[in-house]
């Protein structure tokens, strides 16, 4: 029954080899995409190249539905993963904040280090500034405290929890949801290219 | 092009499938565990002494929970301080499941020790780790540390699992009773096996970047 | 500006291909993927080395170092390694490993390295305060459905177009 116990059933060692080889999917998936170029990635925010739109959603939905499956057929349980708490806030405004910075940079964590391994000076230059800013997020964190703790703070929370509805209702709307936003994204730039003509501005 | 059309009407048959089977609810969950979680009972592995229980009050260093299954009034007659009265609502929840706290160790307490079973059968359902149960009950609990004179001898046999109040008090002072809260010396010279184990993982790993 | 393929996998099966790895790492690990938790690591222990009574005196920080044998060994740093590598490896297979600044066609490789550093020196910050990033919290946290995860996905895509047209001379 998943989700394993590795380090129970294979030691620690062991346990950290399957780690390094899912960041090398990882990795490896996302060099694919075209994640370890800037330029790529913040095309999606001028309408040119929708496809970070269109990577991460379908990798959502793969994996969720890959996720409901297993479980709706009892081979795994939905409730024993590691379901991010909700800090509702927090989240808000940090998403807010870090968007900013993914189109101001050019990356995100991930991407970032992927540019790294392609030797991409940018990548690292822009990991030295997450750096930076963690660290000035820990020196100041004390001043709003209260505010990272508590704000919105109404622990683990699905979809459907807050809907109200069952697993298997915000499944379906999610896909639907997917499919209507990739619609929209082959549509915006099919239309920007076509505004282009295919030349630089 | 074709591959998009094939990926979203895979997507969507998933979806719908999905709709159709419906995921498996706790009572599904609750009898598929019954064989194992009677095994746990009748071992009685995870049913703690009340000395044990005061022990953890005053010593533990990691988070405490006792969660009283009675009835309003008995739990406004007397309970175990910080103990928290629940309903079977919540233990229904994913919500209020999915709020409890890790690293904690739960400690159900009934009358006597049947709804307290019965708690644990659903929280071990929703594999909830560190569950235990309070030996005897309030009943054992009211004998060991209450006053001799409160207490009512119940005709039935066995009252442990059959729930009713063996016991009675003058007024309802809640948690305010000195057995609310017995001093640890009462139980110097009282043998009893330990049974509370060091904190089992939290099956929801700490994961992610926070 | 088109975008040409070059050797770049199709973002849906990109996307598809993701999606397993991550389901795979729920199924081995019972949590999902991760990465700015790792950078974070990092400073704990950089700031650590540096002055441990600084380190200590943080109560944020302390969280980060925590009392262990060696508080890299975690699954994040090992997950992040493997993120180099497999990045290195798919780059060298398309011919994409060599030193090069990604930037938009207006402006210098100096003037983007100073926009990286802002813009990570933000998105460090702001990935703190929502204790996640686009793969933890949006990737993995989305897939199961977290509603703080999806309030947060939405949030960073609304902040980057927001702030987008401003800095358009980067990368158009």
């Amino acid at each position: 029954m998943f989700p394993l116990d590795l380090s129970a059933s294979l030691g620690h060692f062991w346990q950290n080899v399957f780690y390094v080889i899912t960041g090398m999917a990882f990795g490896f998936a996302l060099e694919r995409a075209g994640f370890g170029n800037a330029r790529k990635l913040a095309a999606q925010f001028y309408f040119r190249d929708m496809r970070v739109l269109k990577v991460m959603f379908t990798a959502i939905l793969t994996a969720m539905l890959l996720i409901f499956l297993s479980t709706a057929l009892g081979l795994m349980e939905y409730r024993e993963l590691f379901i991010n708490p909700t800090h509702l806030w927090p989240g808000v405004i940090g998403g807010l904040i870090f968007g900013a910075g993914f189109v101001i940079g050019g990356y995100c964590p991930g991407t970032a280090v992927v540019s790294m391994a392609t030797l991409g000076i940018d990548g690292i230059i822009f990991v030295v500034g997450l750096g930076i800013g963690m660290f000035v997020f820990g020196e100041t964190v004390e001043f709003f405290r209260v505010f990272w703790d508590t704000s919105g703070d109404y622990g683990v929370v699905t979809l459907q929890d807050w809907l109200g509805v069952g697993a298997e209702v915000a499944v379906f709307a999610v896909v639907i949801m997917a499919l209507v936003m990739f619609w929209g994204a082959e549509k915006t730039e099919a239309y920007f290219a076509a505004r282009e003509g295919g030349g630089d501005e | 092009m074709k591959l998009k059309l094939a990926g979203s009407a895979l997507a969507l048959a998933t979806a719908v499938a999905l709709l159709l089977m419906g995921m498996p609810t706790v009572d599904a969950r609750i009898e598929e565990n019954r064989p194992a979680v009677e095994k746990v009972l009748t071992s009685r592995s995870v049913h703690i002494d009340p000395a044990e229980l005061v022990d953890l009050i005053n010593n533990a260093n990691f988070g405490l929970r006792i969660f009283d299954l009675r009835d309003e009034s008995e739990f406004n007659l007397f309970h175990i301080r910080d103990a928290k009265r629940i309903v079977n609502g919540m233990l229904r929840d994913p919500v209020w499941i999915n709020k409890l706290p890790s690293r904690t160790v739960f400690v159900l307490v009934s009358n006597g020790e049947k709804r307290a079973e019965q708690a644990f059968a659903i929280l071990s359902a929703w594999k909830v780790p560190n569950v235990y149960i309070l030996a005897g009950g309030v009943n054992q609990w009211v004998r060991l540390y209450g006053d001799p004179q409160k207490l009512v001898v119940s005709p039935a046999t066995d009252c442990a699992k059959a729930e009713c109040r063996q016991y009675v008090f003058d007024a309802a002072l809640g948690d305010r009773h000195p057995a609310s809260d017995p001093d640890p010396e009462e139980n110097i010279g009282r043998d009893y096996e330990r049974k509370v184990k060091p904190l089992g993982r939290t099956v929801r790993k700490a994961g992610g970047c926070g | 500006m088109s975008p040409g393929k070059k050797g770049y996998m199709n973002p849906y099966l990109a996307g598809a291909f993701l999606g397993v790895v991550l389901f795979a790492s729920f199924i081995l690990f019972g949590h999902g993927l991760g990465a700015s938790g790792a950078v974070a690591k990092l400073v704990g222990v950089v700031v650590d080395t540096l002055s441990p009574w600084h380190a200590a005196s943080n109560a944020y920080l302390v969280n980060l170092v925590k009392s262990k044998v060696s508080p890299l060994d975690t699954w994040l740093i090992w997950e992040i390694l493997g993120v180099l590598a497999g990045g290195f490896l798919s780059g060298l297979l398309a011919g994409r490993v060599r030193p090069q600044t990604h930037r938009g066609p207006r402006i210098s490789a100096r003037a983007r390295w100073g926009f990286a550093l802002l813009g990570g020196a933000i998105a460090g910050f702001g990935v703190r305060l929502s204790r996640g990033c686009t793969s933890s919290q949006a990737l993995s946290g989305g897939a199961v459905l977290s509603a703080g995860s999806w309030a947060f996905m939405f949030a960073v895509f609304a902040g980057a177009y927001l702030v987008a047209w401003f800095v358009r001379r980067l990368w158009t």
